[in-house]
């Protein structure tokens, strides 16, 4: 098989440190994967993993205590490689929103609490593109609110706290596709809203990703939304980015024992009774020096040199783009990557 | 429909703020009467150490100056006198005979509006600018020097500020020559050779007399205005939503104006606004210090003359400004936050 997606943006041995008063925290830490054009591409891994702060790099947006301290981020704009980090603030910001969009975890208060919505449709348009007459901009803004299942009317002229957590993060949606950009990158997009209203927005999404063909970075806690939605699933722990694997073979075949771990502690409605099963342990503190595999305390097939050394990533399985960073990954049902 | 609720929500706060100046006047009127002593026995006092004149002597002088009769029970007088002023009739200065009290304080509020406005502008301005700014560079090393000063300024007294500008401008010889100033030739409000109107000699000489009075109403109040833009902007700058303009590619100049200072100056102006209700009472004690003729000066001969009449009228000017300041600040919140409604205004009216 080959790789389907030509690489949109390359994240190669990205690393993030935050300055706390205990010392530098390695929030990120040499991840790397491959989103490709019109790739959905799922972020898990537990809370506090660092999936927020990667996807916060990628659009320059980290905080002040941050910083990073290694690694590149590839864009590929129109064929040509760019590498967003070396990019002065005056060159990345046309990048910003027409190429890459974000949506954010605590998008609550992702709007300017006294101004219209309006306002902020049209300065975000304006930025970008002097040309385009108020009109043709509210025209585009009411058609995207409406796929979003929102009254454009409505919205447009209220202000941010007139309107309701799940339609304030709808409204960025729209607002994130407002320029048409080649890859959405969205925090956690449906943990604000109810059951009924995350089903909605995941079919708007798959739709509007058929519609547009943009790439999707998202991250989610929800196991089903990545299965629904995504074709790669890159899996974070403490930092890194510990296995990177089309989505089917995720969910059959995990290789990295945590991915395991994150697969079997859902509760599954199918008939096979397999127990839901927890991974024991917490996440490592990460501002302590590291010395072997981050999650060798808590995995059930360390050896001994998970204790010594630092895995690196490698190549597994049968598909491409198919990485892993283990000792001794799991071989469980090793033919069943072959029906692929 | 929504205008005859805000008519009825404007009528509604006024009549609230008539009650609260007529409260606040009621109160004075009792109060400065409370005070030890009274105009009469002030002025005899006055008289006997001034000119060495007999106690009877001058009881008659007194008694030929003062037309009020202090001795008519306290609440006739009340009432005279509220009677009075709703016909906007303020009475005449005890220590002024024969002059309205509304004259003077009209001859002295200029100078007073004058200095202290200024100072309160020039200090806002500039506070604000170094708030804004400090709170973009808070992680370089001379932010915590200036929010220093800035906490320090604002801490000590304001007389202190003005013997320092005193000290340092008139008094201290700079390499031996004279001072910087010649301090004792800039006490009142102008000098005696030049005429009043709307010539450069005037309006010189009148900025050279303000000079240190606006220096020192600046500086004591701007280390205020510095530590809480710098708060307010501080706490913008970590909003998710300048993040996220920053992130939709907006300029930094855009992101400057319409996403952290639009913000970050809700809070400032509201204070500004309750600050200039104050402006009115001018500062006794900076207007003694520089003998500069506004009317805070005016208040306190006022007070040592116990010239009820005088003191009554400073006073209901101040709690009128105060009370309108306030009422100015609150309709310029609801208008800058949408967030805010109104009581009366927003919601009846639809
Ligand atoms: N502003 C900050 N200052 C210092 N440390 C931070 C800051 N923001 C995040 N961190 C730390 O960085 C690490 C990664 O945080 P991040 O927000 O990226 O996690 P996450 O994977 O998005 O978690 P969640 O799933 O809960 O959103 C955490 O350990 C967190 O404590
Ligand atoms: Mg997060």
């Amino acid at each position: 098989m080959k790789e389907k997606y030509p690489p949109l943006l390359q994240v190669e041995q990205v690393s993030v440190c935050y300055n706390t008063k205990r010392g530098a925290l390695k929030a990120v830490s040499g991840a790397s994967f491959t989103i490709g054009e019109g790739e959905s591409v799922a972020l898990i891994g537990e809370s506090g993993c660092g999936k927020t702060t990667l996807a916060t790099a990628i659009v320059n947006a980290l905080p002040m205590a941050a910083s990073i301290t290694g690694g590149n981020l590839t864009y590929y704009k129109d064929g040509q490689a760019v590498n967003l980090l070396k990019l002065k603030k005056n060159q990345l910001r046309p990048l910003l929103w027409s190429e890459i969009s974000m949506v954010f975890q605590a998008s609550q208060s992702s709007f300017n609490p006294v101004r219209k919505i309006k306002t902020q449709f049209l300065d975000t348009v304006r930025t970008h593109d002097r040309s385009q007459s108020r009109e043709e901009i509210l025209n585009r803004a009411s058609g995207l609110l409406r796929v979003v299942m929102l009254e454009p009317e409505k919205v447009l002229n209220a202000y941010p706290h007139e309107l309701s957590g799940g339609m304030k993060q709808r409204t960025l949606i729209a607002l994130a596709l407002l320029l048409q950009p080649k890859l959405v990158i969205l925090d956690e997009p449906t943990t604000a809203l109810d059951l009924l209203t995350q089903e909605k927005i995941l079919r708007l999404l798959k739709e509007l990703k058929k519609q547009y063909g943009f790439s999707l970075l998202f991250i989610t806690h929800d196991l089903g939304i990545v299965s629904e939605l995504a074709d790669k699933v890159v899996t974070m722990y403490a930092g890194k980015t510990v296995e990177t694997a089309p989505v089917r073979a995720f969910f059959q075949n995990a290789r990295h024992p945590y991915s395991i771990g994150l697969v079997d502690a859902i509760p599954r409605l199918t008939l096979d009774n397999r127990p839901v099963i927890s991974i024991p342990g917490t996440p490592p503190d990460m501002v302590s020096e590291e010395r072997g595999c981050a999650f060798a305390p808590r995995c059930s097939r360390c050896i001994p040199i998970c204790q010594e050394k630092v895995p690196h990533s490698g190549a597994v399985g049968h598909m491409d783009g198919w990485y892993c960073a283990c000792w001794n990954p799991a071989s469980r049902g090793e033919h069943i990557g072959k029906d692929n | 429909m929504k205008y005859l609720s805000l008519a009825i929500y404007l009528l509604k706060r006024l009549l609230k703020m008539l009650l609260t100046v007529l409260l606040v006047t009621s109160v004075i009127f009792f109060l400065v009467r409370l005070m030890p002593s009274n105009p009469i026995d002030r002025y005899v006092e006055d008289q006997m150490v001034q000119y060495g004149i007999t106690y009877a002597e001058a009881q008659n002088r007194a008694a030929a100056l003062f037309s009020m009769d202090l001795d008519k029970p306290v609440f006739e007088q009340y009432w005279e006198y509220i009677g009075k002023v709703f016909q906007l009739d303020f009475g005449n200065s005890l220590l002024s005979p024969g002059v309205p009290v509304m004259d003077i304080i009209a001859a002295r509020l200029p100078w007073t509006l004058f200095t202290v406005g200024i100072g309160l502008i020039l200090s806002f301005v500039v506070g604000i600018v170094i708030g804004a700014v400090m709170a973009f560079k808070r992680d370089r090393w001379y932010e915590p020097l200036v929010t220093g000063f800035a906490s320090f300024l604002s801490a000590i007294p304001d007389f202190l500020i003005a013997i320092c500008l005193l000290l340092l401008f008139g008094v201290v010889r700079w390499n031996g020559e004279n001072p910087l100033l010649p301090i004792g030739m800039m006490r009142g409000t102008y000098s005696m050779q030049v005429t009043p109107g709307w010539n450069i000699e005037f309006i010189a000489d009148v900025l050279r007399h303000g000079m240190i009075p606006i220096l020192t109403y600046m500086l004591s109040q701007v280390g205020v205005w510095v530590l809480l833009m710098k708060t307010c902007t501080t706490s913008c700058l970590n909003t998710d939503y300048v993040t996220m303009a920053k992130i939709r590619g907006l300029s930094s100049g855009k992101v400057l104006f319409s996403y952290i200072g639009r913000n970050a100056l809700l809070p400032v102006t509201t204070e500004f606004f309750m600050r200039l209700g104050f402006i009115v009472g001018g500062a006794l004690i900076i207007e003694q210090l520089f003998v500069y003729q506004g009317i805070g000066l005016e208040l306190l001969r006022a007070t040592n003359g116990r010239d009820y009449p005088m003191m009554q009228g400073i006073f209901l000017m101040m709690s009128i400004a105060i009370v309108l300041c306030n009422f100015l600040a609150e309709v310029l919140y609801v208008a800058l936050d949408p967030r805010i409604k109104t009581g009366g205004a927003g919601k009846d009216g639809k």
